[in-house]
């Protein structure tokens, strides 16, 4: 296990976040979803504090416990004032080594997570971005279906598979912890020391799927008596290891990233078509994806596509003008950015999750202010091909019928 | 200053860049019927430029600087705040000033058909294309009499939106958008003194004006528990109680708001261990709308674990409700809840916007932008004797109000039934419609 410290004085409430190697295709065929109970599950009780007790330890140390499941990793995030560090350190310890997994208290998470999954898939913007990544991603890949399971396979989960699981996956082999805020006083070491000297290691990791493609197609998904279309559309994309991640972010960011963005501007500021329009890069630990996020009502669906279509062409190369503005904004804003423990945390955790190395953020920093006009010209167009994208609608098709497309 | 706007500077030698946070006295509480929406419409035309700057410029240099800038506008007050580089505070400062002295050089028909639009797709993003989307703006109208301005909600009314005018953009802007009604607060890197000479440098000029107060009168507590009953297609049958109690800067807020976090914000909190921890509930949340004029809501919500009634859970949440107002709460819950305060309001305010906003707040509600030096105090201070009084007095269950949201399960039913060609059966729905 490695142990990463950031002393930020005047940050009186410290994060601490215990980032875990495990990849989601790690979960079993017909056990999707198990990760998600694994972790939900933690702080119903261990074999020490059973029960509500061990939230109550929690309590009585200040700190607030959540956890967190990514594409490979699962993630443990306290956050609780200086004082308490050794006390809540003990306590994330002993959750993550032995948790109580009690049949009811399982079966009451699992039973939380299907009415999650109902209230997910009633909103438009979930399904748009959850058949976006069917879409664009290989659909035998674990990462192209819900993060967080299917009902199917959590009705037949029981405490067993999630004691099973968390007994094969949960190991402090390459798992990263991070404290950061006012560590006046504090050695961070040995308390970290102290709280997971007694955490076995278990067996070798599994190795997250490298992401491909799936077959891009469009697709129209019917929302009774919507009143509004979501609409997403997307390429296969880079990892920040790629040396076009700096001019791609830099292009990404004329696109669609900021207010004055080519997209916005006529979308949502000439136009009135919506409420705003974003694009980003999503990365993976090798790969990722590329979006373009936006709604608007549904008859003017088909107008906005073609224009969105038109303008992601990019005729009009990047002026000088627009990439110093993407510049300044993606690299003037770090300062900003970082200046709360929980966002220092937030962005060590990625670090980690990434398996990125630690002068990261340093390095894209750098990389961000060399960028030329025609190098992020060149990383955008290589990567975002507006008619190859993936195409997601998700609306009342009563009333899309000029949009040129159902399912294809 | 001498032209009436009030001005806090909030030194942090910690960070690296400034948060300029601007309060406008001005919300839809200020808006009359047939006029809904217009302090929101407004704060995106604020965007729209001004005698020296273009549509979407301001937003731009922002940006551009490393900066983050946005507006919210709710029942009370409209906020517009930047967060910059230290470099980059003449520029903000410069850009708030020039919108509050010349928005009316740019503003026409254009930007306001425009703004319409978005604001238009704004609620149906928010509001209309959600499920539970009209709970809210149907608790509040259900709650106040219908006159009372905060029976409408800030985002407004389709129709009132299609009626504004550009004289109405006018008027509203001479009416609110005054220094006297300004409170502007600066946290971050950067000296008092210094601070005040920024700000008299861009904000000094600008004339002040007759400001127009505006107060409502307390309503008093509900009557004979008022029920209301919305059906939707969604997912899962939600409670809602809802009290009136005084508005937030009456004394009795902090002991309430402790007493709400005792109910239900963690796991070892009443409303959870009984209600969630026996299948009853799958989750339960406690809040105040956090309204400054005559009133404020206080509402308890549930989500109905499956197959359990709307009646069953409200019934339990309210035997857990009616013991903690008759008891108030033990020692060791008061202990807890003022840890967890102590942590989430310091953690809240360890970034310089949010205290950059906490400021301006209190300013305007207690009249004193140093409230949050005092904050922690006034709760650790708090007794479970002062939180089982302000329960008996305004949150009784006899004086809830209780909104359900139901399924509208005999959709789902005849929807997924298999239609049989070639015959006809008639069918009457709950509803009496014959299909």
């Amino acid at each position: 296990m490695r142990l990463w410290s950031y002393h930020l004085p005047g940050q009186l409430i410290l994060a601490a976040d215990l980032v875990m190697e495990l990849p989601i295709n790690s979960e079993p065929v017909g056990c999707e979803g198990v990760a998600t109970i694994a972790v939900r599950t933690l702080d119903e009780g261990t074999h020490a504090h059973p029960g509500p007790e061990f939230a109550a330890a929690m309590e009585d140390a200040a700190a607030r416990f959540h956890g967190l499941i990514g594409m490979s990793t699962t993630q443990c995030l306290l956050d609780l004032p200086y004082d308490c560090l050794d006390a809540g350190l003990e306590l994330l310890a002993e959750a993550v080594s032995q948790p109580g997994y009690a049949d009811e208290d399982v079966a009451r998470i699992i039973a939380h997570r299907l009415a999650e999954i109902e209230q997910q898939e009633s909103r438009g913007s979930y399904q748009a971005s959850t058949a976006l990544r069917r879409t664009l991603l290989d659909p035998a890949l674990r990462v192209s279906r819900p993060i967080g399971g299917t009902a199917e396979d959590l009705r037949s989960l029981s405490a067993k598979d999630v004691a099973a699981f968390h007994r094969t996956h949960y190991r402090p082999q390459d798992a990263t912890l991070i404290i950061a805020g006012d560590l006046s006083g504090i050695d961070t070491l040995t308390a970290a020391q102290q709280a997971f000297d007694s955490w076995n290691p278990s067996a070798q990791p599994v190795l997250p799927d490298p992401i491909t493609p799936g077959d891009r197609r469009r697709r129209v998904i019917h929302r009774d008596g919507a009143v509004q279309a979501d609409i997403r559309l997307g390429w296969f994309g880079i990892d920040r290891r790629d040396p076009r991640w700096a001019p791609l972010q830099v292009g990404l960011a004329i696109m669609g990233g900021t207010f004055n963005s080519r997209l916005n501007t006529v979308l949502r500021e000439e136009r009135g078509y919506t409420y705003g329009v974003s694009m980003a890069a999503h990365p993976y630990r090798q790969g990722g994806t590329i979006d373009v996020s936006t709604s608007t009502r549904t008859a003017m669906t088909s107008a906005l596509l073609d224009e969105t279509l038109e303008i992601l062409q990019a005729r009009e190369p990047f002026t000088n003008d627009e990439v110093d503005a993407a510049i300044g904004y993606l690299t003037l804003s770090a300062p900003l950015a970082f200046d709360t423990a929980e966002a220092v945390a937030a962005q060590a955790a990625s670090i980690a999750a990434a398996r990125l190395e630690l002068d990261h953020v340093t390095t894209t920093l750098d990389n961000l202010r060399k960028v030329t006009p025609a190098a992020a010209m060149e990383a955008y167009t290589s990567l975002v091909t507006p008619d190859q994208g993936a195409i997601v609608v998700v609306g009342d098709s009563n009333d899309m019928s000029d949009l040129g497309f159902t399912d294809y | 200053m001498p032209n009436g706007i009030r001005v806090a500077i909030n030194p942090d030698p910690w960070v690296s860049g400034v948060a300029l946070n601007l309060w406008y006295g001005v919300g839809s509480v200020h808006e009359v019927p047939g006029k809904t929406g217009f302090a929101h419409l407004f704060e995106h035309l604020m965007f729209s430029g001004s005698a020296q700057v273009g549509s979407g410029e301001h937003l731009g240099l922002i940006q551009a600087m490393g900066g983050s800038c946005n507006a919210t506008t709710s029942f009370d007050r409209t906020n517009y705040f930047e967060t910059v580089p230290l470099g980059g505070l003449d520029l903000a400062l410069w850009l708030e000033a020039e919108r509050l002295s010349s928005l009316l050089d740019r503003v026409d028909q254009v930007n306001v058909d425009t703004q319409r639009e978005v604001v238009k797709e704004e609620k149906r993003q928010r509001y209309d294309n959600q499920p539970y989307g009209n709970a809210f703006p149907e608790i509040m109208k259900f709650l106040f009499p219908a006159e009372h301005r905060y029976a409408h909600m800030p985002i407004g009314s389709m129709e009132d939106l299609d009626q504004a005018t550009l004289d109405d953009v006018h008027g509203f802007f001479h009416r609110h958008y005054n220094p006297g009604n300004l409170i502007l607060t600066l946290s971050g890197a950067i000296d008092p003194d210094q601070g005040f000479e920024l700000v008299n440098t861009y904000f000094g000029e600008i004339p002040g004006r007759e400001v127009h107060g505006f107060s409502q009168s307390p309503l008093v507590s509900l009557e004979g528990i008022p029920r209301l009953e919305l059906r939707g297609d969604v997912p899962q049958d939600l409670v809602y109680c809802c009290w009136l109690a005084p508005a937030i800067a009456d004394d009795s807020n902090d002991p309430i708001g402790l007493g709400l976090s005792i109910l239900a914000d963690s796991m070892t909190s009443r409303l959870h261990t009984d209600l969630v921890r026996n299948n009853i509930a799958d989750s339960v949340d406690t809040f105040d709308i956090g309204l400054a004029h005559g009133n404020t809501v206080i509402m308890a919500t549930a989500a109905c674990s499956e197959s359990v009634s709307p009646q069953i859970v409200e019934d339990a949440m309210m035997t857990t409700w009616s013991r903690f107002c008759e008891q108030g709460p033990t020692d060791a819950e008061l202990h807890r809840a003022k840890k967890a305060e102590d942590r989430d309001y310091l953690s809240e305010l360890s970034s310089i916007e949010n205290r950059a906003d906490h400021i301006s707040a209190s300013w305007q509600l207690f009249s004193d932008p140093t409230e949050i030096n005092r904050h922690l105090s006034i709760i650790h201070a708090l007794t479970a004797e002062d939180i089982r009084q302000q329960f008996q007095t305004w949150l009784r269950p006899d004086n809830r109000a209780v909104v359900t949201y139901r399924r509208q399960s005999w959709f789902r039913v005849q929807a997924s039934s298999t239609p049989i060609l070639g015959s006809s059966q008639p069918l009457t729905l709950p509803n009496s419609i014959r299909v």
